[in-house]
């Protein structure tokens, strides 16, 4: 396995859901442009038929943003796969993201679906995206509250559809770092088509773990990391950009590992985000916060 | 960078004694930058874009401009000062707003009963009026509230100096919410009124744009 972690930033999307956040495009653009300075793998610029303006933003940035992969949300629905590829159309490397719940809860009370129909519906929809774009990922909503059996069987059907990542949200931000890497390793072992994708973690941070949660993913093997600048985003936030980067880098003696990031743009990127946002980094925020150089 | 106490002279020796990483390293300079009446475009464009700012040549000259007239009002210019102004100036801007201000004037102080006089812009249409109010600030939202007719609570106001000074500029924060939505708005100026009155217009704007962007959002 390469020992190269994409950064997946989603500043622009589940950032843009913190409470008060909302950005308008031009301010997004901004942000884009800083993301690619900044060398992030991916940026996903939005969730197209969400909204006109939506789908706006993710148009422009689409054509206007140059380097990283651009990427739209979509929920497993062909009018969301066909809106996500209607605007990333242009874009020199697209990526459709798509989708659903695996999580038993879930299933029941929001999507009202059985396995066997969320199974088909994913691999239907992870074919119809592959049929706009070449690089497709697929998410398991709420997977670490799934049972694993399951689990496994969705991730190796929609790879066999055609994912080239497949990622592992803690929709809820309810794991814990063993646990979570336990998950991962888990996947890892029991996948048989494991090995033609990429394994992406996206992790809440309701209990303060979501960088923690991820680096025991990367730890077990995820390359590909969904984080925020500042680690804003709904409730408590998404797992900091900053901080992962951070310690992949500092830490390099024990973990081996690194990232495609020019971390001197770090600081401009959280000041640009918080300005645009209106959401203050606290003083003693790792990283980036007011006293975080401060002795 | 901030370094208080004893430990100075271990960190003065050797930086690594406490540092694990080095501020330079996620792009925190040691020394501040400062600008001032006599930048010229060229230092002005550079620092923009080493703060993560790449304006197009339009905005860059409105930017400037700005830079210029608070270059008048103030020694120096810090980069806490630059992000405001094309926060202010450009990105709030670039977007077709409905509210719009154009001139602005209060009375306040110990003797005098606070009333503001506002002239505004309502969907291209100039508007104005004046109003009284138990401050200021207070006559100022009621008078742009009776002229957008806008009903929005104002959950949070707060107003900071972004640097040291006393003729730092004022950056205010409101977050404002209307029929569930609920926004933030921010605005800067040297007289922090003004500033006030610019982050509760932007925050009706941006509430506009909130509710015609029906959405719905995904967990994941």
């Amino acid at each position: 396995m390469d020992d190269r972690v994409r950064i997946f930033d989603t500043t622009l999307r589940d950032g843009e859901q913190s409470p008060g956040a909302s950005m308008n495009v031009e301010e997004k653009i901004a942000v884009a442009r800083q993301l690619t300075k900044l060398g992030v793998d991916v940026i996903e610029a939005g969730f197209a038929f969400s909204s006109p303006g939506d789908f706006d933003s993710v148009r422009r940035i689409a054509l206007e943003v140059e380097g990283p992969v651009i990427c739209s949300l979509a929920r497993c629905k062909p009018e969301d796969i066909d809106a996500a590829a209607g605007a990333l159309r242009g874009a020199p490397r697209a990526r459709i993201h798509t989708f659903i719940s695996t999580s038993e809860i879930h299933l029941k009370h929001q999507f009202r679906l059985t396995r066997s129909e969320a199974l088909e519906r994913a691999v239907e929809m992870v074919k119809r995206a592959r049929g706009h774009v070449d690089d497709v990922e697929f998410s398991a909503m709420d997977a670490s509250r799934t049972e694993p059996a399951y689990l496994y069987e969705m991730i190796e059907a929609v790879i066999e559809a055609g994912a080239g990542t497949v990622n592992i949200p803690d929709t809820v931000g309810y794991a814990l770092p063993d646990q979570f890497g336990a998950l991962i390793k888990g996947i890892r072992d029991n996948v048989r088509n494991i090995d033609r994708a990429v394994i992406s973690v996206h992790c809440h941070n309701d209990l303060g773990l979501a960088v923690a949660n991820s680096l025991a993913a990367v730890v077990n093997g995820a390359r590909q990391v969904e984080c925020t600048i500042n680690g804003i985003g709904e409730r408590a936030g998404n797992a900091s950009l900053e901080e992962i980067v951070m310690i992949l880098r500092t830490r390099k003696d024990v973990l081996g590992l690194e990232t495609g990031i020019a971390t001197e743009q770090i600081y401009p990127a959280s000041r640009l985000v918080s300005g645009i946002t209106g959401i203050m980094v606290q003083p003693n925020k790792a990283i980036v916060g007011d006293n975080a150089f401060a002795h | 960078m901030r370094t208080e106490s004893g430990i100075q002279d271990g960190l003065l020796k050797d930086k690594s004694t406490y540092e694990i990483m080095r501020p330079e390293s996620v792009g925190i300079s040691r020394s501040k930058l400062v600008l001032g009446k006599h930048s010229g475009r060229h230092a002005f464009k550079t620092r923009l874009s080493e703060m993560g700012y790449d304006l197009s040549q339009e905005n860059l000259e409105r930017a400037f401009e700005t830079f210029k007239r608070l270059a008048d009002l103030k020694k120096e210019v810090f980069d806490e000062d630059l992000e405001a102004i094309v926060q202010d100036e450009v990105l709030r801007v670039e977007v077709p707003d409905r509210y719009r201000l154009l001139k602005f004037k209060v009375q306040s102080g110990t003797d005098t009963s606070p009333r503001a006089e506002v002239e505004m812009e309502v969907d291209s249409r100039a508007v104005s009026g004046a109003g009284t109010g138990d401050g200021p600030v207070d006559a100022a939202y009621n008078t742009i509230a009776a002229l957008t007719g806008t009903k929005s609570r104002l959950l949070k106001y707060s107003v900071n100096a972004i640097t040291g000074g006393t003729d730092a500029q004022g950056e205010v924060s409101v977050r404002v919410e209307e029929g569930g939505h609920i926004v933030l708005g921010q605005g800067s100026h040297t007289d922090i009124i003004v500033a006030s009155a610019k982050a509760y217009i932007n925050a009706l704007n941006r509430l506009e744009h909130m509710k015609k962007e029906k959405r719905d959002t995904p967990v994941l």
